[in-house]
């Protein structure tokens, strides 16, 4: 019983990872938050707290924000995941997305480990309302912690990436 | 105080990088929001993985640990235990920064739920973890105490028999253990005669104030990866830590071995806040992996934080003596920290924050007592705030209830016996420190006394509105040293190598700005390192908001240095005399012409190449006694708007003002982050925040549970002042501004729901039940 609790069932998924097809086979108990960092060592989602509270570990699956340390990995079959590595290419064809360059103009981050998340977070904020109030950011971003700035940078962060997406 | 405000202008724009006073875009900026910045977990590790085996009784004496089922597992490589290291040859178990109190792991006794009992080693987490729950602990019961009260009496049950000095700071050379029970150290401190002060005021308050323990829940949990090289007896430890330097000494002295065989690596962090000081989990994953002579990583969840770290509770006694003028002429100050099972910091904090309990306050007769008091709970730690934050809660809110007393403004109280820049504080001179100035430049920004509260409308009058102000004078860590080495390259770019720790402040960027503006050059051409003890000269602590100030200091001594070389290869070259020599703008100046400081150092070395070095050390004095010097001092000021609902106890804070003195802002926009990152997370402390213990467990272990501000949380009418008062001694005139406002929040925001509803909520955090309760009762 032991061993069947450590060598869970696998499963092959194939799903579309940051633009490109990834075929993978994976155990039944694999968080995407592992599957991420462990087995395709995509670092830039971080975990925080595990219990799906802090919002470190946020991506996008479908367009939709989702912890990724809840999700099992088997799961995201036949689905559309965005972390951010992929999010300077979902943008026209510039370096970074405006929302990357607007949290570093501001410093909308310090310690920079709940950035991904909150980057996440805010795409999927930007892509069903262009141009959001602050009650409309402090409402959606609700779920993703930040620790060190105290938030009033990263909601002049979104704004000013949704002025600039929308120039 | 009718001295000028210097308040910069805030300037959001970037207009020239590197430039002192100006923002410039953070070095590590690119890697942060592109997702690239590895901290600990995320570097490539070959090894093992632990997991911590922790106890679930608040005392008792082990009987016996069974690992025989959990090292039957498939993939368990082994299980240690405080046997394992109690006689062992190769370990000298127990560490701590002041009393060498801390077993690596319990050895004999555990004395809080959650302490480290032992440990798996095994191939992968998920079989360590599974491992984790096969290792059986019995324990014989011991009885435990919780409370500081019940601790310190002569029944009590006792944590520690004695406890070995660890001789390491000066500033603790003195520091013995207490007689009292449970008591691992006592500051006393008096200034004039407390008595006569007494006697002499027309009215004498007294008031009880507490904090609760909690946690500084910084996201990225606890990792330290420890590699044992068996060949040459020498550790590689890849650590979140903030003293690095430290975190070296002490393994190196468990083990027996010099330190220059322990390699600290500090990559940056997500987040530390002071739980990252000293050593936290190195010790034990260094031992692990000298047990299995391969590398091993452990990473504890988020959970774990709270059972390796915490801020110790506080119950504080004010009693203060006043004339009907609102001079405050004697306050005494009793202090009782909950500092958990093992002393850590302890005694300087309590020491420090001791020296402070009375407050920005310029009075004549002071009698402070403060003890650090073990418990059976997890240990406190260094965090943000440094112990200030728990006394000014008790000072702050007494200090409103003396003016309510006398009937005085609360504010024209503070005004009336702020200390002074130039000034005295407990009784001796104190350096130039911008308190009064960070009051000032709240009460300006709301016309304090020009202006009032419009009250609700009639249908409406359940809800009270009322507003409060609290100020903070906080000392740094002193004495300290920093030191820096600057590379120059023939190329003209420049290495910064310092013991600076990354925890999210942006101290890389603060020292390249100082770095490039120190030479001339653009901020492009600088490099600063990630601290490693190998190449890395010696730095105290990225604590007590100095690195700024000291690292900065150092990093000024080392490019005089490097100028001074540069103009002697120069003036060799030429023939002429030094005085005819500058360096300015990347470029070395003489009558014969100007040369840039990458092609003098060029023309100096052969070879294909050379770097021209300048080190730079900078260490600060030690104070004398019982008094507590520091090389500069902390000041801020919060101003709050609350509007009470009388019926539930429900508040809001409808606005904020949060100043703080930075001395010079190297970068606005990184001290505004300061400023407002520190009162929010205050806010917490305020609102929310408690490690809420039952029978010595704590019951809310989880962010599931223990409430920290969201981004809804934080109120939406806010000003952040960036004060620059100009530290003497400061690079630049710069201090440390990362604080302050931890400080003056929460006495704030009490003192204007006090304001409010006539509601004093006197325990932290002020949740509306206790508001409620204050009502109904008409405290």
């Amino acid at each position: 019983m032991m061993d069947n609790y450590i060598e869970a069932t696998r499963h092959e998924i194939k799903f579309i990872l940051n633009g490109e097809e990834c075929v993978i086979e994976i155990p039944a108990n694999l968080t995407l938050v592992e599957l991420l960092r462990q087995e395709l060592r995509l670092i830039g989602t971080t975990e925080g707290c595990g219990v799906g509270v802090c919002g470190c570990c946020t991506v996008l699956i479908d367009g939709k924000v989702v912890a990724s340390c809840l999700e099992l990995a088997v799961n995201v079959d036949g689905k559309v995941v965005l972390t951010i590595e992929g999010l300077a290419d979902t943008y026209q064809d510039s370096e970074f997305h405006p929302l990357q360059d607007s949290f570093r103009e501001y410093e909308g981050f310090q310690c920079g480990y709940c950035t991904p998340g909150m980057l996440m977070a805010s795409k999927a904020l930007l892509d069903q309302n262009r141009d959001p109030s602050d009650d409309d950011i402090r409402e959606f971003l609700s779920e993703n912690i930040c620790r060190c700035t105290g938030y009033d940078s990263i909601i002049e962060a979104v704004k000013s990436a949704a002025k600039e997406m929308n120039a | 105080m009718s001295t000028q405000i210097p308040i910069i202008e805030q300037d959001k724009k970037v207009e020239k990088s590197g430039t002192i006073g100006r923002h410039t875009l953070r070095l590590d900026g690119e890697s942060k929001v592109t997702g690239t910045v590895a901290y600990t977990d995320d570097l490539p590790f070959e090894g093992y993985y632990a997991e911590v085996i922790r106890s679930n009784i608040p005392h008792g004496e082990i009987i016996s640990i069974s690992t025989e089922a959990a090292e039957a597992i498939p993939g368990v490589v082994a299980v240690v235990t405080g046997d394992d290291l109690k006689n062992a040859d190769w370990i000298s178990p127990y560490v701590g920064p002041a009393f060498r109190d801390q077993p690596v792991l319990a050895i004999e006794k555990v004395r809080y739920v959650g302490e480290p009992v032992a440990a798996v080693i095994a191939e992968r987490p998920d079989i360590a973890s599974l491992a984790a729950t096969e290792v059986v602990v019995e324990c014989n019961k011991l009885r435990s105490v919780t409370d500081v009260n019940r601790a310190r009496k002569k029944t009590a049950p006792i944590l520690h028999e004695s406890g070995d000095s660890a001789a390491v700071f000066e500033d603790l050379a003195t520091v013995h253990r207490s007689e009292e029970p449970n008591v691992a150290y006592t500051y006393e401190l008096k200034v004039g005669d407390i008595e006569k002060g007494f006697e002499d005021a027309d009215v004498v308050l007294e008031g009880e104030y507490a904090t609760p323990m909690v946690q500084h829940t910084h996201l990225e949990p606890f990792v330290t990866v420890a590699s044992y090289n068996v060949s040459n007896n020498s550790f590689k430890i890849i650590t979140g830590n903030q003293t690095p330097h430290f975190v070296r000494r002490e393994i190196a002295r468990i083990f027996d071995i010099p330190s220059s065989k322990v390699e600290v690596e500090v990559p940056q962090m997500g987040g530390a806040f002071g739980s990252r000081t000293y050593v936290r989990i190195e010790p034990l994953v260094a031992a692990l992996s000298r047990v299995v002579e391969a590398p091993v990583k452990l990473r504890q969840t988020s959970s774990e934080s709270f059972d390796t770290s915490v801020r110790d509770g506080t119950q504080t006694r004010v009693k203060t003596g006043v004339t009907n003028d609102g001079d405050v002429i004697a306050q005494e100050v009793e202090v009782i920290w909950d500092s958990g099972a093992y002393a850590d910091i302890s005694p300087r904090k309590v020491k420090k924050a001791g020296y402070t309990a009375p407050g920005a306050y310029d009075i004549p007769n002071v009698k402070v007592v403060s003890k650090s008091t073990y418990t059976n709970k997890p240990p406190g730690v260094a965090y943000r705030g440094f112990g200030v934050a728990q006394t000014a809660w008790a000072v702050e809110s007494h200090m409103d209830d003396v003016a309510k007393e006398i009937g005085m403004d609360p504010v024209e109280l503070r005004i009336r016996n702020i200390t002074q820049d130039g000034g005295t504080y407990n009784g001796v001179p104190i350096e130039p420190h911008g308190a009064p100035q960070c009051l000032q430049a709240v009460i300006d920004e709301v016309d304090w006394f020009g202006s009032e509260l419009k009250p609700e409308e009639p249908k409406r009058s359940h809800i009270k509105k009322g507003r409060g102000v609290a100020v903070t004078l906080k000392a740094t860590i002193t004495p300290s040293t920093s030191e820096a080495i600057v590379l120059l390259d023939c190329d003209g770019s420049v290495n910064v190598i310092t013991g600076g720790t990354e925890v999210g402040q942006g101290i890389i960027t603060t020292l390249a700005q100082i770095t490039a503006d120190g030479l001339g050059i653009g901020i492009e051409y600088i490099n600063v390192n990630t601290p490693n003890t190998n190449s890395a000269p010696f730095n105290t602590s990225t604590t007590s908001s100095r690195s700024t100030f000291h690292l900065g200091n150092a990093i000024l001594r080392a490019i005089d240095e490097l100028k001074g070389q540069l103009i002697d290869i120069v003036v060799e070259k030429q023939g002429i005399e030094s005085k005819e020599v500058t360096v300015e703008g990347g470029l070395v100046k003489s009558p014969l012409g100007e040369e840039s400081i990458g092609s003098v150092v060029s023309s100096y070395f052969v070879g294909g190449g050379g770097t021209l070095i300048g080190k730079g050390y900078f260490s600060t004095e030690a104070s004398s006694g019982d008094r507590y010097a520091s090389a500069f001092w902390m000041t801020g000021a919060t101003y709050a708007e609350v509007s009470v609902d009388t019926r539930t106890g429900k508040y809001t804070i409808d606005k904020w003002v949060n100043s703080a003195d930075c001395g010079k802002a190297i970068d606005p926009i990184r001290c505004e982050g300061q400023i407002l990152g520190a009162a929010v997370q205050a806010l917490g402390h305020t609102m929310s925040e408690e490690m809420v213990f039952e029978s010595g467990q704590q019951v809310n272990k989880s962010l599931l549970d223990y409430k920290v501000p969201a981004i809804g949380d934080v109120p939406k009418v806010s000003k952040v002042i960036v004060v620059e008062s100009g530290d003497p001694n400061g690079p630049h005139g710069a201090k440390g501004v990362g604080e302050s406002n931890t400080v003056t929040v929460p006495p704030a925001i009490g003192n204007a729901i006090q304001n409010a509803c006539g509601a004093r909520v006197t325990e932290l955090p002020i949740t509306p039940d206790k508001v409620l309760k204050a009502i109904e009762e008409g405290i």
